[in-house]
């Protein structure tokens, strides 16, 4: 058969490529930035480089060790400390958020309580967190929860319930009654029905919310600015602390630190690829 | 022993009332269809029964025993889904050990209990498979071995068979038949194919909005429909309904049919009928392959009617005479000679004609 590289087609992918190319060029830049020597991100147009010419973990060493023979300057605390944060905190949240966000989703699709909660829910979205952010500030300090990995997990899971409720909700609307009906009758009690039947026929939908949840979590940056201090600043925050006086924006360190940053949402991605290649696909009944 | 007995059941669904002050008394071992057209209450009915629905009003008992209090994974009913509601995510094996360990039977048990029901629904060569891969006969057949395997004394079928392919249909209809002798059990089946209600069913309950309209044997239903629904609903094609006025001339019984003709009374029993008529105004009833088609004979022995239309479905032919409001079928053998435009005369076979009140619908008997 002839290859139909017709003139449209042609558009068409040289479209795609542009898509491509934009999306793709910052984060090769950023993998590439993080083993350029210093002298190599702070070049001028003239001298830069795509590859680094002389590559080096010196990055690394920076961020993780405070110091590096690159750079005259040094750190006061190294990544370890936010990349721990960020784990923690982000996967607290989500547990918070997923947990109590798909047994609320429940309730309300099966039991149809609360007519008006999925809005109210929702109504959490509808403004930016940044807005309440200092209602909750002056709250969390009163209670003591301000740099500290309860806090900030809590606050996580509070932003993040509506999405897990929200998407849960339309999921569990899916699962035909019936398949609950099926399992009541033949000797299940509801809680059992839930968790025997229902969930694991969700399970594609769960892990798909879960990874959701989790990067808007990973890649927050305004609630951790305000409601940490130190002891439990996270990756975002500390990264925009990766400047000085005299060098400026150090960017080899930031994108050192950022694709450090990749690696969880990618695994996490990695694992539930399955389920989310698969698609929800609900098929116990014929329709 | 599991009879059920349904005493002044009601549902409402806010307005909306889905089933009325039903009665119903279901015998032990008994095939008992409900039969109605869609959104007849016969779901609710069902759900009911099972448990999975709390009856507004009235009573649910088996053997005499209330049991609307009763959960339903405690009343130990069988159910059968209209959509399977199969657990797509695990095997087949699992789904039909789904309720043994729910109901904690012993390990070696189950195994034994599974391979005896997958052999009796033909599915032991599948007991592997993840079930979603099933076609739907097989799916069929899983719901119906799922709900079996727990050995329950009542077994509910919610529209089992809707689904099917027409040939699989008709093979399923004997083979749940048999089923039924094998295992012993108090059968309800809800449909709203007269085919499958009237081939199965010892009795058929035949509802309409929510209201019970008969509960007889298939024949009784079919030969004594109670009222105007159940005459129209029951029977392919339905029963010819005309309606008419009741007059006397000369001490002469003569049925109106207003621009359709007039028919004066000869038959005895269709007489009986009319001296029971407590209004003028009727509707008379007859079944399309109780009336014979005549030509040339002499007048007033049936209606003269010119033919319409003749729709050959292969063994038979229904022959459709007369205008709209007074449209009769007939059926006629396969050779019928019948064409369109002949004036023809439509003779009811003796006992044959049926006779309803034109205000309530209910039969004259």
């Amino acid at each position: 058969m002839k290859s139909h590289l017709t003139l449209a087609n042609g558009v068409r992918y040289a479209v795609i490529l542009i898509a491509v190319i934009a999306a793709l060029f910052p984060v090769a830049w950023m993998a590439t930035m993080a083993f350029k020597p210093v002298a190599e991100w702070t070049t001028t147009v003239q001298d830069l480089t795509w590859l680094p010419k002389e590559p080096t973990f010196g990055n690394y060493e920076f961020i993780f060790f405070g110091t590096s023979d690159q750079l005259i300057v040094s750190l006061d605390r190294s990544a370890t400390g936010p990349i721990f944060a960020s784990l923690v905190t982000a996967s607290l949240g989500t547990l918070i958020a997923v947990v109590a966000g798909t047994l609320g989703a429940y309730g309300v699709s099966r039991f149809g309580v609360g007519k008006n909660l999925p809005l109210g829910v929702l109504q959490l979205r509808l403004f930016p967190p940044l807005a309440v952010l200092i209602p909750v500030m002056i709250m969390w300090a009163f209670l003591g929860m301000i740099d500290t990995w309860w806090g900030l997990s809590l606050i996580y899971g509070i932003v993040t319930l509506p999405f897990a409720f929200w998407l849960m909700m339309t999921f569990f609307d899916e699962v035909p009654r019936e398949i609950e009906e099926a399992a009541l009758v033949e000797g299940c009690s509801p809680w059992r029905v839930f968790y025997r039947v229902t969930l694991p026929m969700v399970k594609a939908a769960l892990a798909t919310t879960i990874l959701f949840v989790f990067i808007l979590n990973w890649s927050d940056y305004v609630i951790a600015l305000l409601l940490t201090r130190k002891d439990w600043v996270t990756i975002p925050v500390y990264m925009n602390a990766l400047t000085s006086a005299m060098t400026g924006q150090m960017y080899g360190a930031k994108a050192a630190l950022g694709l450090i940053a990749v690696i969880p949402p990618v695994i996490l991605g990695i694992i539930i690829q399955k389920h989310l290649v698969r698609g929800l696909t609900f098929g116990a009944l014929k329709q | 022993m599991s009879s059920i007995e349904l005493v002044g059941l009601t549902k409402r669904f806010g307005d909306l009332i889905a089933v009325k002050d039903l009665d119903l008394m279901i015998e032990d071992k008994e095939f008992v269809a409900i039969l109605g057209p869609s959104g007849c209450g016969k779901t609710t009915t069902m759900n009911m029964i099972a448990g999975i629905e709390h009856p507004t009003a009235g009573q649910v008992l088996f053997d005499g025993v209330e049991v609307q209090n009763v959960s339903a994974r405690r009343r130990g009913v069988g159910f059968v889904f209209q959509n399977y509601a199969i657990f797509t995510h695990i095997s087949v094996y699992k789904n039909l050990s789904f309720g043994l360990e729910v109901t904690g039977v012993p390990a070696g048990e189950i195994e034994r209990r599974v391979a005896d029901m997958a052999k009796l629904v033909r599915l032991t060569h599948r007991l592997e498979w993840r079930s979603s891969r099933l076609n739907v006969n097989e799916l069929q057949r899983l719901a119906l071995g799922r709900s079996a395997i727990l050995g329950p004394q009542i077994f509910l079928l919610d529209e089992p068979l809707s689904n099917l392919d027409a040939a699989f249909r008709a093979e399923m209809r004997t083979e749940l038949k048999h089923l039924q002798h094998q295992l012993q059990q108090t059968m309800v089946y809800v449909t709203h194919d007269q085919l499958e209600a009237m081939s199965m069913a010892d009795h058929i309950a035949i509802m309409d909005l929510g209201v019970l309209q008969q509960f007889g044997t298939p024949l009784e239903v079919y030969n004594k429909p109670a009222n105007l629904f159940v005459a129209n609903f029951m029977g392919s094609p339905s029963m010819n309904l005309l309606p008419c006025r009741i007059t006397d001339e000369g001490g002469e019984v003569v049925l109106d049919f207003g621009a359709g003709g007039r028919l004066m009374v000869e038959d005895e029993s269709l007489l009986a009928l009319c001296k029971k008529a407590a209004r003028q105004d009727l509707v008379y009833g007859v079944r399309p392959e109780n009336v014979t088609l005549r030509r040339g004979e002499k007048e007033g022995r049936g209606l003269s009617l010119g033919v319409n239309f003749v729709e050959r479905i292969g063994a038979r032919s229904i022959v459709h005479l007369g205008e709209t409001d007074h449209e009769i079928k007939v059926l006629e053998g396969n050779q019928s000679p019948t064409k369109v435009g002949e004036t023809l005369d439509a003779v009811a076979h003796a006992g044959a004609s049926h006779l309803f009140d034109a205000q309530t619908g209910v039969a004259i008997r």
